[in-house]
């Protein structure tokens, strides 16, 4: 059994920490590249959650590939049951089962390796993980099957068959538990004296996210239950704007869930590729306290041009809310380069305004990954998201293109890649394999990064000609009127297929390299994981 | 004295405060933008 | 650093260009904010989001007797009607079309009453891009001016079944 100390100076005020940690004997491995202590129990949960991830990572991007290519105009690609179908499985996959799988995984990594404590249950998470990929597989027959073509929001009337409710349901109660079990251990670890004074900045952004877990995965249950309920007919149908109104609670904050947790994600790579610290953990925290509070009233500008809500409802909840967490965001857009700046600076990089990041790793996928990431949520994702959803301005935005375009720059530019990057380290760390192919494995991030971007631009501008979003067909083929867009619009939706093919090959090529490497992969057991 | 606590002289980052503050003026230019857009159609309330 | 716990005296002000970076994001936020109830008072694009209760039966029986009061003619098979300036002038919203066809005077102002018979739909007026959700058993009330004549499609933008790109309806603003 290892023993390893991941605290600071001990205080003369406290006992020294207990650095051997809470593991039962031989159920914790010293990492052989960092030193960290990893709990095998959480490993083994790590890995079958990062492993599902995966797997729905590659559902939700062939479905991406699908969709692309209908809504380039002259390939036209899908008939119209199978592009609302596949779009519906699209944004399940994508925005539900590929992020919080890997989420949960996150989770469970940083609550015992981080805070040097064995995982609180081994059966909460045998039951969360059961829970969750019951409920995706259900999901996903339910769509397939053409029983739930629903869109994601599953806005009523519309109705799925109950199988579907069921499964998000499952799903939902099974990440709960997951995060119940984080919770569980984050106590344990401070019951038991495992770390000194304040956690690590990547575990308290993690519990930041945690926090918004719980408070998104109630509304969850508060909405899907009785849409389940109704879908059994024993109930009547829920009414449509409350409905909105209390999905959005699941649907935005789920959003900030994945902000949180990317931007821990960010706060890692920064370390483990450049070495980089935060300039004031004060700062930087402080900011994760921001979208703790004041995420949640945010949900209100999904309906900015709703009827039922007034104004002055819909303003104060948008700037009182949004503001204060887009400041958080503007302040994580500062530390995190400033850190990486000042590592580089100290190490010698120091000439002129850039020379820093012209000097920065940029060959290594985790930084590349990372800084992609960091400057496509913040340039494109960022500004968007405020823009469209101010009050007023949302007339021109609501339900255009404009929003796919404004989201695909934050959760897959943004979050999703910092997820990949996150993988170049966590397969050899955790699973102990080696990428193999690593010059493929280098241009990765590039190659998707510049796909989703072209494609995000490309459904912005086509979405300010007033292109709608989940639409089959934009030359209304079989309508008494063609608002015939201008053609400038049809040459944006063309750019907006040839996008979604390049992040499509950089997303397969990701996946390809990553199973080859988790089951094919060169094993590091006993050495350093190979530096990129 | 700690890396993390010396005085702020050594806490220089000039070009991320350069980078931060391009993506102030893109965000503004973005923005104003947007309300000119919406000047321009009809009137609703 | 960020993997491990912060060493003593983390707990502290910022300071040099992180503190001018906070200052001037707070400062932004702050014109973000404001921006909002000023268009309020001075801005003529808003979404006030009036909205009445209605069932979608009574909707569709003041839609029909507004059509029978205002029709002038038939343009693809739908109704169009001319109301006065300064009514009240209604939109029906059902899978998969919008009716009737409005013949509506630039510059006029008109009280348009919005809502759907059955899923949720969204008016997307084009290519003006002007954009409102319709929610069955909400009568949404927009109170619109044209500005501009010339004739204008509206599509609906939320997804409401198979037919969902055939939902096109019409609006003709006259001099």
């Amino acid at each position: 059994m290892s023993t390893i100390a991941i605290a600071g100076t001990p205080q003369a005020s406290e006992p020294p920490a207990n650095v051997a940690g809470n593991h039962p004997a031989g159920a914790v491995r010293k990492c052989d590249t960092t030193g960290l202590p990893v709990c095998k129990t959480a490993e083994r949960y790590v890995k079958l959650n990062a492993v599902m991830a995966v797997v729905f990572l590659l559902v939700g991007g062939v479905s991406a590939l699908l969709l692309g290519l209908t809504r380039w105009p002259s390939v036209h690609l899908l008939p119209v049951d199978w592009f609302y179908r596949i779009l519906t499985a699209h944004g399940l996959n994508m925005l539900i089962f590929w992020i919080i799988f890997m989420e949960v995984a996150i989770l469970y990594f940083v609550g015992t390796t981080l805070l040097n404590s064995r995982l609180a249950s081994k059966a909460l998470a045998f039951t969360s993980f059961a829970m969750m990929l019951t409920g995706a597989l259900l999901v996903n027959a339910m769509v397939f099957t053409g029983r739930a073509d629903v869109m994601m929001t599953s806005y009523v009337p519309l109705r799925a068959h109950p199988g579907f409710y069921l499964g998000v349901i499952l799903f939902a109660v099974g990440t709960l538990i997951g995060v119940i079990n984080f919770f569980a251990t984050v106590y344990i670890a401070k019951r038991d004296h495992t770390y000194e004074g304040s956690v690590p900045l990547v575990a308290f952004g993690a519990i930041a996210a945690a926090i918004i877990a719980v408070v998104t995965l109630l509304h969850g249950a508060i909405v899907m239950i009785p849409a389940f309920l109704w879908s059994l007919d024993l109930i009547g149908q829920p009414d449509a704007a409350w409905y909105r109104l209390v999905w959005w609670g699941l649907g935005h904050q789920s959003q900030q869930i994945n902000v949180a947790a990317m931007v821990s994600v960010w706060y890692f790579l920064a370390h483990i590729t450049t070495g980089a610290k935060p300039l004031n953990q004060a700062v930087c925290r402080g900011a994760f306290v921001l979208y703790i509070l004041f995420i949640n009233i945010a949900s209100a500008h999904h309906l900015l041009v709703d009827p039922g809500v007034g104004a002055t409802w819909k303003i104060w909840n948008t700037s009182y809310a949004m503001y204060l967490a887009v400041l958080a965001s503007m302040i994580h857009g500062f530390t995190v380069p400033a850190s990486v700046e000042l590592a580089m600076r100290k190490k010698g990089f120091d000439k002129g305004l850039f020379g820093w990041l012209f000097a920065a790793p940029w060959r290594n996928p985790g930084f590349s990954a990372f800084f992609l990431s960091l400057v496509i949520f913040g340039f494109l994702g960022g500004i968007t998201g405020v823009t469209l959803g101010t009050q007023q301005i949302n007339i021109i935005a609501h339900n255009t293109l404009r929003i796919p375009g404004h989201f695909h720059t934050t959760v897959v530019g943004g979050t999703s890649l910092a997820f990949m990057g996150l993988c170049y380290y966590v397969v050899p760390l955790v699973f102990r394999r080696e990428y193999a192919w690593r010059g493929l494995v280098r241009v990765q991030p590039y190659v998707f990064a510049a796909g989703i971007t072209l494609m995000a631009l490309a459904m912005s501008f086509a979405g300010s000609y007033g292109v709608p979003r989940r639409h089959w067909d934009i030359e209304f083929s079989g309508a008494p009127f063609s608002p015939g867009f201008d053609a400038a619009a049809h040459f944006m939706m063309g750019l907006v297929g040839v996008g979604a093919v390049v992040a499509f090959i950089g997303l397969l090529v990701f996946i390809l390299l990553t199973v080859h490497a988790v089951f094919l992969g060169r094993s590091n057991e006993g050495r350093a994981m190979t530096a990129w | 004295m700690s890396e993390e606590n010396r005085p702020e002289e050594n806490h220089k980052t000039p070009g991320t405060l350069v980078l931060t503050i391009l993506l102030l003026l893109s965000f503004a230019l973005y923005y104003f933008a947007n309300w000119k857009a919406l000047a321009d159609v009809w009137h609703v309330r | 650093m960020s993997l491990t716990v912060p060493e003593k005296g983390w707990f502290k002000a910022p300071t040099g260009s992180e503190r001018l970076w906070i200052g001037l994001a707070l400062a932004w936020c702050m014109v973000l904010t404001l921006m909002m109830p000023f268009w309020h008072l001075r801005g003529k694009q808003n979404s006030t989001g009036e909205a009445y209760r209605v069932k979608p039966a009574d909707f569709a029986a003041r839609v029909a007797r507004f059509v029978d009061a205002n029709k002038v003619g038939e343009l693809a098979g739908i109704t169009v009607v001319a109301p006065a300036p300064g009514t009240d002038i209604y939109l029906q919203a059902q899978m998969w079309r919008w009716y009737p066809v409005l013949k509506l005077k630039k510059d006029q102002t008109y009280r348009l009453h919005v809502s759907s018979l059955d899923l949720q739909h969204s008016l997307s007026l084009q290519p003006m891009n002007m954009n409102f959700q319709i929610l069955p058993g909400y009568d949404h009330v927009l109170t619109v001016t044209p500005t501009m004549a010339g004739e204008y499609s509206i599509i609906c933008n939320e997804f409401c079944g198979i037919g969902h790109h055939m939902m096109v309806g019409r609006i003709i603003v006259e001099e």
